[in-house]
């Protein structure tokens, strides 16, 4: 019996026994359809989300995106996205210039550093997920300060705080690699509508989100895009509002952030990337103690030719990528990501990929 | 008298500012200075990645990292096993090994899920922060309902963060002990015992925590391997709840406890019970780390009526196991020997390497 992308639960105990809980995530389902594919059986450890599976009498696991096969200390050095960065200094790759406020610093310390930046600037927290909480484009003191008061109480850690750094303007990407190989790369645009000269932006939308891919799930491949006040904020900014109408073929962005989770496309451009790009996300991955399988975030202001110090940045490196972008984007090629995340669970497995 | 951590090599982790590099406190500070002599002794090199606090360990060529006292061969499995209460559930308990009942609450959980738990429990319960650390927000004790939803209520207050969970557990009785553990060998088991004095028949209750607190060892900072005990709120709700307050004086040889919890952080004693416990706690401990995949050193909290007698299922309970477990308190104990867990860590890292299991070999 298979089951379906999208039917797949964790389970969690209650005083009532054991219940159908949490859905999955497309890419763990992903995976599990794989599993079925290479007669690897599977189950989930009750209550956990952790998936124990057996292939050739060997157990391995995984949660989410995360192969659990990895050194821990992969998940400290990526969580936390000031060691993520200084590792990516320490491997001599570009990244954008900054520094992190922790919870103990002053306020005069807040300012030196807002000083020392040149503008626009990106607040962001050390700890944060799926673009929670990333201000961007801030270019006054009180915006910048505001962002910080509200990061710095979201995480327990006395290390938890804030990174400031130059805001580098390019096109987004992110790219999937283990540490042998680049697997996909995926243009992330922000949520966006393109015209065509007789509907509304609110309308466009609409037919946008009936796309059976997308769901009001933020861990899902494809995410409808919600209109909120960053929404309205974004296109306010452009002097448009929900009932303008774009022209033919104008594309419209809706937001700042190019998360998929807030109802960006991915656009997979992994066969016109420059192969500087890739020996750039090998040599990120590797500068990770014990990762075996990342997503990294990429900024390049053209990524068919060949990079320099100042022409792409890293943003971060992800210890549990979202893969299902690689295996369903948007528009483009399955990279069959699934496979290749089975394949760091048992590193004997022999892939077969369908054409 | 001098203190007894000045021979330590000092080690900062280092952060990069405006006004250039500045030095920064690691938060298992001495931990991390015992690490640092160890690996000087033995010849290991030990560097941070600039603001990273991750450091490279390299000897005879080869390189291994360490995170917050995390060896690089934990997996990533272990590390959450560790972290999440379910999970050691999981993985524990088809071994057979014997751990306090709960559940989690999550955020978005309603009024009647929550009372349902509540329900469910026996009394008193514990309530925590599932993420939490040092003895931050945790409530014990709660018997009433009206309690209870009031300690969830404020567990939760521990971060904005959505996904944030609180733990609800029956309480267990006993003493609780930290055993650090290999998957080889208990290297060293202290019993942690909350914050207290012992009456000498002439001096209060608040005169006794003036002297305990003038030893030289107890430092200010909640970091290190012995606190000096500060007079708050919990000290006073624990004095109360035993009729006495501070200025009671304890008849000579009373031991007074000052608080529920018995970290070290908040004027805690770690007593040295290596060689008193029997080998049933071994073997319950080193079958704990052989069944959680990738965990290779860890320390392990331990409750049980009586440490000196053969382990039964009723006797102890599993309270948490810590993937990134603090070394000081072992090799520094309040009373009883210094036990070499820095050494052990090292010996873990390198695992296929012969290190001496003490300095005397090597001299």
């Amino acid at each position: 019996m298979t089951t379906a992308i999208g039917n797949f639960h964790y389970s969690r105990y209650t005083p009532q026994g054991l219940i159908k809980a949490f859905s999955m995530g497309t890419s763990a389902e992903l995976t599990l359809l794989a599993a079925q594919k290479y007669g690897i059986t599977y189950h989930e450890i009750p209550g956990t989300r952790i998936i124990e599976l057996e292939y050739q009498g060997q157990k391995s696991y995984f949660q989410g995106q995360n192969p659990f096969a990895q050194s821990g200390i992969a998940l400290f050095a990526t969580s936390d996205k000031t060691v993520g960065k200084n590792l990516l200094i320490a491997a001599g790759l570009s990244v954008a210039k900054g520094f992190s406020i922790y919870k103990k610093d002053p306020e005069a310390y807040w300012e030196e550093v807002y000083n020392a930046l040149q503008k626009p600037i990106v607040v962001k927290p050390t700890h944060g997920t799926q673009g929670r909480q990333v201000y961007t484009s801030i270019n006054n003191l009180n915006t910048y300060k505001a962002a910080i008061k509200d990061i710095l109480p979201s995480h327990p850690s006395t290390m938890a705080g804030v990174i400031a750094e130059e805001m580098f303007q390019g096109e987004e990407y992110r790219i999937l690699v283990n540490r042998e190989a680049v697997l996909g790369i995926i243009n992330r645009r922000p949520a966006n509508v393109v015209g065509d000269g007789v509907t509304s932006i609110q309308e466009l939308i609409n037919r946008k989100n009936k796309d059976p891919r997308r769901k009001n799930d933020p861990n899902n491949f494809l995410v409808t895009i919600n209109v909120d006040q960053h929404v309205q904020a974004e296109l306010a900014s452009q002097k448009l509002t929900l009932n303008s109408i774009p022209a033919k073929n104008q594309l419209v962005l809706l937001r700042k952030n190019s998360n998929i989770s807030t109802g960006g496309d991915s656009l997979d451009v992994t066969d016109q990337a420059h192969q500087t790009v890739k020996e750039i996300a090998l040599k990120a991955i590797n500068a990770i103690p014990g990762l075996l399988f990342a997503g990294i975030d990429f900024m390049t202001k053209d990524i068919t030719q060949s990079q320099t110090a100042g022409s792409y940045i890293v943003v971060e490196t992800n210890e549990s990528p979202g893969y299902s972008i690689h295996d369903l984007p948007y528009e483009g090629k399955n990279r069959h990501a699934a496979e290749f995340f089975l394949k760091i669970l048992f590193p004997t497995l022999e892939l077969k990929l369908d054409e | 008298m001098t203190k007894w951590t000045e021979d330590l090599p000092n080690v900062f982790s280092t952060r990069n500012t405006p006004h250039g590099p500045e030095k920064i406190r690691l938060t298992h500070h001495y931990s991390a200075r015992l690490i640092a002599r160890e690996a000087k002794i033995l010849g290991i090199s030990f560097q941070e990645i600039p603001e990273s606090r991750v450091f490279i360990l390299e000897y005879q060529g080869v390189t291994r990292f360490l995170h917050s006292l995390m060896p690089s061969q934990t997996s990533e499995l272990a590390y959450h096993v560790c972290r999440d209460k379910v999970a050691t559930h999981a993985f524990l308990e088809p071994r057979g090994i014997s751990m306090a009942k709960g559940f989690h609450l999550l955020r978005e959980d309603s009024l009647a899920y929550q009372l349902e738990v509540f329900s469910a429990l026996e009394k008193p319960l514990v309530i925590k922060p599932a993420e939490g650390k040092e003895g931050a927000l945790v409530f014990m004790g709660i018997e009433t309902q009206e309690h209870y939803l009031s300690a969830v209520q404020q567990a939760f207050t521990f971060t904005t963060d959505h996904l944030s969970r609180v733990l609800i557990e029956e309480t267990v009785k006993g003493t609780e002990y930290r055993i650090l553990t290999t998957r080889n060998k208990v290297v060293a088991i202290v019993n942690r015992e909350p914050a207290n004095v012992t009456g000498d028949g002439i001096s209060s209750i608040s005169e006794l925590i003036f002297i305990k607190n003038s030893d030289p060892r107890r430092g200010d900072s909640s970091q290190g391997p012995m606190t000096k005990i500060k007079i708050d709120q919990h000290v006073l709700d624990k004095l109360t709840s035993q009729n006495l307050t501070l200025n009671f004086i304890p008849t000579v040889g009373t031991k007074v406890h000052l608080r529920h919890n018995s970290n070290i952080s908040t004027g805690g004693d770690s007593i040295d019970f290596t060689n008193i416990a029997h080998p049933s706690v071994q073997e319950i401990c080193v079958k704990i780390v052989n069944s959680v995949p990738g965990l290779h050193f860890c320390g392990i909290d331990f409750m049980t009526t009586d440490i000196t007698a053969a382990q039964t299922m009723d006797m102890y309970k599993i309270i948490e196991i810590n993937s990134f477990p603090g070394l000081d308190l072992h090799e520094f104990p309040y009373s009883g020997q210094s036990r070499p867990a820095a050494r052990e860590l090292l010996r873990t890292l390198f695992a296929e390497l012969p290190l001496p299991a003490s300095s005397s070999e090597v001299l």
